[in-house]
């Protein structure tokens, strides 16, 4: 009888919710748990972007269940991973986030992503290639931000930290994750929760940027009609932009090549099966391991510091200058062509697609109710994702020889 | 070396311990990804400009020139050139709008293949059971994003 009594106790103390309440620790992961669960509130009722959110916060409630062993952040922190160790003593969350670690799933996405976006308006019109790459002084900035940080503040950031943060200014959740993965994996975490919820918050980050930085006339212009864009040349553009891209920053070259294969499988048009899938199920599935795992990286000991807060607040900095360059930029081609570019799809510059370009879209309709400036706030929303995916690899590239 | 290792010799000669980042280092890699970026996007704009001047330039070739009255305004380039003779079979029932508004739509999907001579032969009804809108409508809803 005592034997019964005493299994049952044994289950109880044993188990994880005796571990809750031990001892700091445990507060600490009852808090993570509760964070967890206001952000799948947050993607579930407010929506924010749900499809990675619910995820990431799902993944973040799983890791810090104490005892459940789903992810051990010992195992990837060092600067060597012992594969073998992962694989025969990895939880489920563990062995997933080898996708992460190696860099399989953010050049995966970005396959899908090539596979959906149509580079017509960006061809149509080049100039807005310079759109996307004001926009990405949001990343430096946010950079030289990041390191300033430690003057002033107890925050305290290294230059590999600062360039993991700096990518949310990007405004692409791939190319965060891919930068971070590398030179701080330990902030991992933190960097994607920041990256998704804002750009989920783009809708009311920009515009209050936007109009304080444009005139009312600068706003109504209405730009002229694309010309239209043939098949070959929307072949062509992938190909081009990857040999060039790939070759000058070799860094680059997994999201880059990624993207424009999905995109060179579109346009050509001859497999339209896979075109399907990356578009559908293949984007699916990876973002459903991405966000679990990346999720899985947000533990108690490297989430409740004031780090995460500096990561919080660098982010707002990060896509507010982002947007404050685009129109700015966006400006200086309003005065350049004397009045042909409306400075709003500067703004789109930052890459997060396709919001950005109809925030754009919904800010020029405030001035003028007939102007549609959704399809040429696409060209600097697209040629961000490039911009920002070439500032990434600059970054890899000057910090890589720092790492370990 | 690449681009990149060039413009950031300074920070490449330095010992490769994160410890010894300076802020000179910080507003080296600052210039560096900007110019880069810029540098980078420049270049992808004079090709796809060149590209674009290119395909122009072997469309333009094709076309056959007519002789355009004095009067007429100068008409920019992309403009459709209509069908000349009328269409020669369309099935009864269909109106000439309708005839009107399905040429002008094909008119502007040839534009965009690069084509800008075509003859209309015949309409007609096709024999879906599903209405056009319908089939819009799911394209629409099943359109990712």
């Amino acid at each position: 009888m005592s034997i019964f009594l005493d299994t049952i106790k044994s289950i109880f103390t044993d188990s994880g919710f005796a571990q809750l309440f031990a001892g700091t620790d445990g507060i600490k992961s009852l808090i993570m748990l509760a964070i967890a669960g206001f952000l799948v509130w947050l993607a579930i009722k407010k929506q924010f972007e749900p499809l990675l959110l619910l995820s990431i916060a799902f993944g973040m409630l799983l890791t810090n269940l104490p005892i459940a062993g789903l992810y051990h952040p010992s195992m990837f922190n060092g600067a060597e991973v012992d594969y073998m160790e992962v694989l025969h003593n990895g939880g489920l969350l563990d062995i997933l986030y080898l996708g992460v670690k190696l860099g399989i799933y953010p050049p995966l996405i970005f396959l899908g992503i090539g596979a959906m976006t149509d580079f017509g308006p960006l061809i149509a019109n080049p100039k807005s290639f310079l759109l996307g790459a004001a926009a990405q002084a949001g990343i430096f900035f946010t950079f030289v931000g990041a390191m300033a940080l430690g003057e002033f503040t107890p925050i305290q950031f290294n230059a590999l930290e600062a360039a993991g943060i700096a990518i949310i200014g990007g405004a692409d959740g791939p190319t965060a994750i891919q930068v971070a993965r590398q030179l701080s994996p330990h902030l991992l975490g933190s960097i994607a929760v920041a990256a998704y919820s804002y750009m989920a918050l783009v809708p009311v980050i920009q515009p209050p940027i936007m109009r304080a930085l444009t005139t009312k006339k600068e706003r109504a212009v209405v730009m002229e009609q694309l010309r239209p864009v043939s098949k070959t040349e929307k072949m062509i553009f992938p190909v081009v932009v990857t040999l060039i891209i790939s070759l000058l920053i070799p860094d680059s070259a997994p999201l880059i090549g990624m993207l424009m294969l999905g995109n060179l499988m579109k346009e050509s048009g001859v497999v339209d099966r896979l075109v399907k899938t990356a578009q559908n199920e293949l984007m699916n599935i990876v973002t459903i391991f991405l966000g679990v795992t990346v999720g899985a990286t947000a533990q108690a000991e490297t989430f409740l510091t004031a780090q995460t807060v500096g990561i919080v607040l660098l982010g707002l900095v990060a896509f507010s200058i982002g947007t404050a360059a685009g129109v700015l930029f966006g400006k200086l081609m309003y005065i350049a062509t004397k009045g042909k570019v409306n400075p709003l799809i500067g703004s789109a510059g930052v890459s997060a697609v396709p919001m950005a370009a109809r925030v754009s879209q919904k800010v020029g309709q405030e001035e003028n109710p007939t102007n549609y400036l959704l399809m040429h706030a696409m060209g600097p929303n697209v040629s961000g994702v490039i911009g920002s995916a070439v500032a990434a690899g600059v970054l890899l590239q000057i910090l890589g020889p720092y790492v370990g | 070396m690449t681009v990149v290792e060039r413009w950031s010799t300074a920070i490449m000669a330095a010992s490769k311990n994160i410890a010894d980042w300076t802020w000179g280092d910080t507003w080296v890699l600052v210039a560096t990804g900007m110019f880069v970026v810029f540098l980078v996007l420049l270049m992808l704009i004079l090709l796809v400009t060149l590209m674009g001047r290119i395909m122009q330039g072997t469309n333009r070739k094709d076309t056959k020139s007519k002789p355009v009255p004095d009067a007429v305004q100068k008409v920019p380039a992309p403009l459709a050139q209509p069908a000349a003779p009328a269409v020669q079979r369309v099935e009864d029932g269909i109106e000439e709008e309708t005839v009107a508004v399905i040429s002008a739509a094909i008119a502007c999907m040839m534009e965009e293949k690069g084509v800008s001579s075509f003859r209309l032969k015949s309409i007609s009804r096709s024999k879906k059971s599903r209405s056009v809108w319908g089939m819009a409508g799911i394209s629409e809803n099943t359109r990712p994003f």
